[in-house]
């Protein structure tokens, strides 16, 4: 039902082949040993291409199998497509890329129907978003209308073209950068949008040992040539089951919830965390348990992700960006604050430990337990 | 950018809105208050439990007029704790304003007049605290239970009840350790229990038990673990009968074992025989208190009395004439005494042929509780008493097991008039029927006793010129008055050591002069005893007449309080002196004849007797005698003098209290360790689901609050803004490299109980936690320095430090 050639004017498919959705469904629980051979060969995969950032390939993977989408933000040439590159190399599954221009329209992202004067009707040509991985490079070039065909996308997995609504192949994944430094004839990305990511990194330079062996070894060849999928679209759906099945205490959702009403209540910002955000942290904080060979979500999870997780989605108040008050600054300073809940599992469900967060805080338990 | 400086950059930014931007940095400094009415509760237990347990201060104090003192002292000491549990953060210094609420409430309830606005106590309110703390240390000295809740007595039980208060809040919320609040509990019981007859006394057991049981109640349901929580626990359908089924069980063990188990019927507690023997003037040394009484110089009346005698009387209590050991005591009181006090005669009185006068008196006393009848000598009966009283002819006193407290009965008493004439005739030998006791001396009497005495009396004859010579050296100008000297030179008291001390400085009070007389008199040969009561004391304006005969009114102070020898002389009973200079009165008998006529006034002044010349011949004693003297039966209970001053009893409480956060520790230690080892490590699968359904107390939960605890001892601070992975890190760093095996151990298998999912099973064995909990503590002690390690156990940070 996927048709099997994709082009737009900006994407240009460099894999094609698109297994039938639910066929990881029927294949039972990965084992923990083959996910952590798995996750280890990955992370070493994409490590011989990019050196000397570990972090954020452990931090790419950990969004990959939390599902969620990532954004890569910084200056250009520090590999930031390279990245997402070596990620759909190492898996194979089909990929997509999309170039971000001014004049880029939804229909080039989305699909449009075209008119069959054969058969008298209109036929549906799916857009580049129709991949396991879609790298959209330089995504605030972009027009904001342009950049709207990606929420339902990004958050529901589907696209609707003209009343019809057709589902996207899993494992899904949009993987975009942008460049903070030039700011001529962008777009920046709506709050809605930057929402939609689940994390943002930022890759920085590398260090003097890992540029030299950069230099050693990306002089004339490419490194991603010498990648070789290590993982199928089947593998991905199997860690994705290991992952949904990692345990999250009531002591560890507390704690969410605790770090999202600091985020509200916080003087210094003006958007404080959504839901959402809370949601897509503890996802995260799942996968990267699982990553780290552990059946369920420590506190440590949800504090080492709640900067990549939280910090693009919150609004500094001007007076206090003004001061050089920064986003991370805020979400450091909530965590030296909460107290980390001790209270096990199965305690009394009143002892919140008297950090209500007020209206928004209970919504976002409620959404918490929802899922 | 860390928190506080952001705060402050806030605060300056907010400007406009600075009602928004206080209210948020307080609460970021403070934390989020905390919601429901639990601290309330908790210290409204605590309140009750208090005043439950003062109830047994009963039978210490009179009246129960200090009670809204102590209630107002303990709200106060009570409510600022609760305020400051507002605000979680604060928790560790609820202690200290306990403190300010202790103070605040004494100056409220105490000094409002000298504090500013009451409640602030200033320098004059510690003069006026430290001015009533030290009346009313005079006052204890001085008073027998129960004694009169004037203000500094009130004010001393005002001040330990709310700093008992104090202690059981601490004890029960700051620390978390409910049940040790029974030793707050037990100390307000102490008094009553140490001090009074009937001891604690069912409302005050009550009252104590209740509070108990409500502090226990509300702590386990209200803050469990110590943390305050909203709404309270609901009981567990089945608490109430597993509770009654419990308390039934222990009340039939209690009831059984009180058969088999000495000590619940003749011990302290509950209400067995006291520390102060029953039956003397006062719970302490008879001796050492009426030293007290009169250096107090107490001008508060103890009684007054009407009398026909012309004379005003001397009025006994009890007598002391056991000299067998180091001291002069009492002897026990026989038993199958007859509780008739209709016609009395002595064991061994005068001889019916000898003149008698009848003295009639009406008692009424005021402000004295003893269980001795204050009466004078040769009482033949006492009518309108409350209470049993038994007559004992040997020693002529009235016991009783009610109090004289408030009140008056008329006392008739028969006394022979005796003459110097008289007294110089009963020259025969005692009767050998007279109790032993009354002339028994140590074989190690000092040498100066005896050679003073026979110095004193050579060249007298009879014994009643010996009794003479020796009243006569006693009073003489070598010997001064003092109630001074004795305490200062270290010889207070009636022993032997302490009568060859006065002998030598020839200086003290009647203690000394009596003692003295009457064991001089036992190494001449005659029979001597001391009696204890009241010196006669000033007339009064009261009048009154019984059956035609005018009574004349006097009245007795605290400083009247006195002690006399009664010599024995055969067919005259006994017979009373006064050694003592510039006290009482010499009785006329006992007078030089040569200012016999000079002073007529002071003529018979101890027999209550008319002072006209008698022609009675000196009639050979028949000795009757004959109503059976109070054979000694068996000895009901031996009274011990225990001399506990109350110093030693500040010292040991002080002690106690010291220790008492190193005992609580060790004690939360053991149970701990003792806990994660745990019974049976197959516990899971025993089918007991209610036990393992609260993880709070699973052993891991407990194995890393025992790390915590321990590395808090020894300076380790907790932040509980950290994971325990990132506690651990640093617990590792203060322990050393050898031990982050051991804390990893604690750690991870902490980390799996509470985020792990339920009914896991737990990497790491119970024994391997506690084996590592030891090796850590003791790493600790290792490292540490030795102030550090000091301080670890003398005063562990961990039970003041609630937030682990």
């Amino acid at each position: 039902m996927h048709p099997r050639e994709t082009l737009t004017e900006a994407g240009t498919p460099e894999n094609v082949a698109v297994p039938a959705r639910g066929q990881a469904n029927a294949t039972t629980r990965m084992t923990a040993e083959r996910f952590a051979q798995l996750s280890s060969e990955i992370m070493t995969a994409m490590n011989t291409v990019i050196d000397g950032k570990q972090e954020a390939v452990a931090l790419a993977l950990t969004v990959l199998l939390a599902r969620g989408h990532l954004l890569l933000e910084d200056v250009p040439g520090v590999g930031k497509t390279l990245l997402a590159k070596t990620l759909a190399r190492t898996l194979d599954c089909s990929v997509s890329r999309i170039q971000f221009t001014p004049d880029l329209l939804p229909s080039d992202i989305t699909g449009v129907s075209i008119y069959n004067q054969q058969d008298q009707s209109f036929d549906f040509r799916p857009g580049a978003i129709f991949a396991n991985l879609v790298i959209g490079d330089e995504i605030n070039r972009a027009s904001a209308k342009t950049q709207s065909a990606l929420l339902e996308s990004m958050e529901e997995h589907q696209v609707t073209v003209d009343g019809t609504t057709y589902g996207l192949s899993e494992p899904f994944m949009v993987i975009a950068t942008q460049n903070p430094i030039e700011m001529e004839g962008t777009y920046p990305l709506p709050e809605a949008q930057r929402d939609r990511f689940m994390a943002r990194i930022s890759l920085g330079y590398p260090d003097t040992t890992a540029e030299l062996a950069m230099l050693e070894s990306h002089q004339w060849v490419n490194p991603l040539d010498a990648i070789r999928p290590v993982a199928t679209t089947a593998d991905v759906a199997a860690m994705l089951e290991v992952v949904a099945a990692t345990h999250v205490s009531a002591a560890v959702k507390e704690y969410t919830v605790a770090l999202g009403g600091a985020t509200r209540n916080s003087d210094q910002l003006r958007l404080g965390a959504s839901p959402r955000a809370l949601l897509q942290l503890l996802r995260a904080a799942k996968a990267s348990a699982a990553l780290a060979g552990r059946g369920f979500v420590l506190p440590d999870d949800i504090r080492e992700l709640a900067e990549p997780v939280l910090a693009h989605r919150l609004i500094v108040e001007r007076k206090a960006a003004s001061m050089g008050v920064t986003a991370a600054d805020v979400i450091a300073d909530a965590l030296a604050r909460i107290p980390v809940p001790a209270q096990p599992a199965g305690s009394s469900p009143n002892s919140t430990s008297g950090t209500s967060s007020g209206l928004a805080g209970a919504a976002a338990r409620r959404a918490a337990r929802a899922r | 950018m860390t928190g506080p400086s952001s705060g402050s950059n806030r605060q300056k930014l907010d400007g406009g809105a600075a009602g928004t931007g206080q209210r948020g940095g307080i609460r970021g400094f403070l934390g989020e208050p905390a919601t429901g009415p639990a601290r309330w509760v908790l210290a409204l237990a605590v309140l009750g439990a208090v005043m439950g347990a003062s109830l047994s201060l009963r039978n210490v104090l009179l009246d129960y007029s200090w009670f809204p003192q102590a209630v107002l002292a303990c709200a106060l000491t009570l409510l600022l704790p609760a305020l400051t549990r507002r605000y979680p953060r604060l928790n560790h210094l609820a202690p200290i304003a306990a403190l300010l609420g202790w103070f605040m409430g004494l100056t409220l309830a105490f000094f409002p007049g000298t504090a500013y606005l009451g409640l602030i106590p200033s320098a004059s309110t510690i003069k006026a605290a430290v001015a009533l703390a030290s009346e009313a240390g005079a006052s204890i000295l001085v008073s027998n239970t129960p004694v009169p809740a004037d203000p500094g007595i009130a004010f001393i039980i005002c001040a330990g009840l709310g700093f008992t208060a104090l202690l059981i809040d601490t004890l029960a919320v700051t620390v978390a350790l409910p049940a040790a609040s029974a030793l707050g509990i037990a100390l307000i019981l102490l008094p009553a229990a140490l001090t009074t007859q009937d001891g604690v006394g069912a409302s005050g057991f009550i009252g104590a038990a209740g509070g108990y049981l409500l502090i226990l109640g509300c702590c386990r349901w209200y803050a469990p673990e110590g943390q305050l929580r909203p709404a309270a626990n609901r009981a567990a359908s089945g608490t109430l009968g597993r509770a009654a089924g419990l308390g039934a069980a222990v009340v039939v063990v209690m009831m059984l074992a009180s058969v088999f188990l000495p000590g619940f019927s003749s011990g302290t507690f509950p209400q067995g025989s006291r520390l102060g023997s029953p039956g003397n003037v006062s719970g302490l040394d008879p001796m050492i208190s009426l030293g007290n009484d009169l250096r107090s110089q107490s001008t508060a009346i103890n009684m007054s009395y009407l009398t026909d005698a012309p004379e005003p009387l001397y009025l006994r209590m009890s007598t002391l004439e056991d000299f067998s050991g180091k001291t002069w005591k009492p002897s026990p009181i026989p038993a199958g005494l007859s509780d008739n006090l209709s016609d009395l005669r002595p064991a061994f009185g005068a001889n019916s042929a000898v003149p008698q006068v009848t003295t009639t008196t009406m008692v009424s006393v005021l402000d004295l509780s003893s269980t001795w009848l204050p009466a004078p000598l040769s009482t033949t009966s006492v009518e309108s008493l409350r209470g049993q009283w038994k007559w004992n002819p040997s020693t002529q006193t009235i016991s009783g097991n009610d109090t004289t407290a408030d009140q008056s009965y008329v006392v008739v008493s028969q006394m022979p008039e005796l003459t110097p004439e008289l007294l110089d005739a009963a020259t025969q030998k005692p009767d050998n029927r007279l109790d032993p006791i009354f002339s028994k001396l140590p074989n190690n009497v000092p040498a100066i006793i005896k050679t003073t005495a026979e110095q004193v009396s050579e060249g007298q004859t009879t014994p009643y010129g010996r009794a003479m010579a020796i009243q006569d050296y006693l009073r003489s100008s070598a010997f001064t008055y003092s109630v001074k000297t004795p305490v200062q030179e270290g010889y207070d008291g009636a022993g032997m050591n302490v009568l060859a001390k006065f002998l030598e400085v020839k200086s003290g009070y009647c203690i000394h002069f009596s003692a003295a007389m009457a064991v001089m008199a036992r190494e001449l040969g005659i029979p001597s005893r001391i009696a204890v009561g009241y010196a006669p004391g000033t007339p009064n304006q009261e009048t009154g007449s019984v059956n035609g005969v005018d009574l004349t009114g006097y009245q007795v102070a605290g400083r009247d309080a006195h002690a006399w020898p009664e010599l024995y002389f055969e067919g005259l009973g006994w017979v009373p002196f006064e050694p003592t200079p510039s006290r009482g009165d010499v009785p006329a008998y006992a007078q030089e004849p040569s200012t016999d006529t000079s002073r007529p006034n002071n003529n018979d002044l101890l027999n209550g007797a008319n002072s006209r010349p008698t022609s009675a011949p000196a009639t050979a004693p028949t000795s009757k005698a004959a109503t059976t003297p109070a054979t000694a039966a068996a000895v009901e209970a031996t009274p011990q003098h225990a001399r506990i001053s109350a110093g030693v009893v500040a010292v040991v409480l002080a002690l106690v209290v010291a220790a008492s956060p190193a005992f609580t520790r060790i004690l939360v230690r053991r149970r701990r360790l003792a806990l994660v080892r745990g019974a049976s490590p197959g516990r899971k699968g025993t089918g007991r689901p209610g036990k393992q359904k609260d993880p709070r107390d699973s052993p891991e939960a407990l194995a890393w609050r025992e790390l915590s605890a321990s590395t808090i001892d020894y300076g380790y601070s907790y932040d509980s803004a950290l994971t325990p992975a990132l506690q651990a890190e640093r617990m590792a760093a203060l322990l050393g490299e050898s031990s982050s095996r051991d804390v990893y151990r604690v750690r991870s298998a902490y980390e799996n109980v509470v985020y792990g999912p339920p009914g896991a099973d737990s990497p790491v064995g119970r024994d391997d936690l506690a084996d590592a909990l030891e090796r850590i503590g003791s790493r600790l002690a290792q490292k540490a320095t030795t102030p550090a390690r000091i301080r670890a156990v003398v005063l562990p940070p961990s039970l003041f430090n609630n937030r682990q």
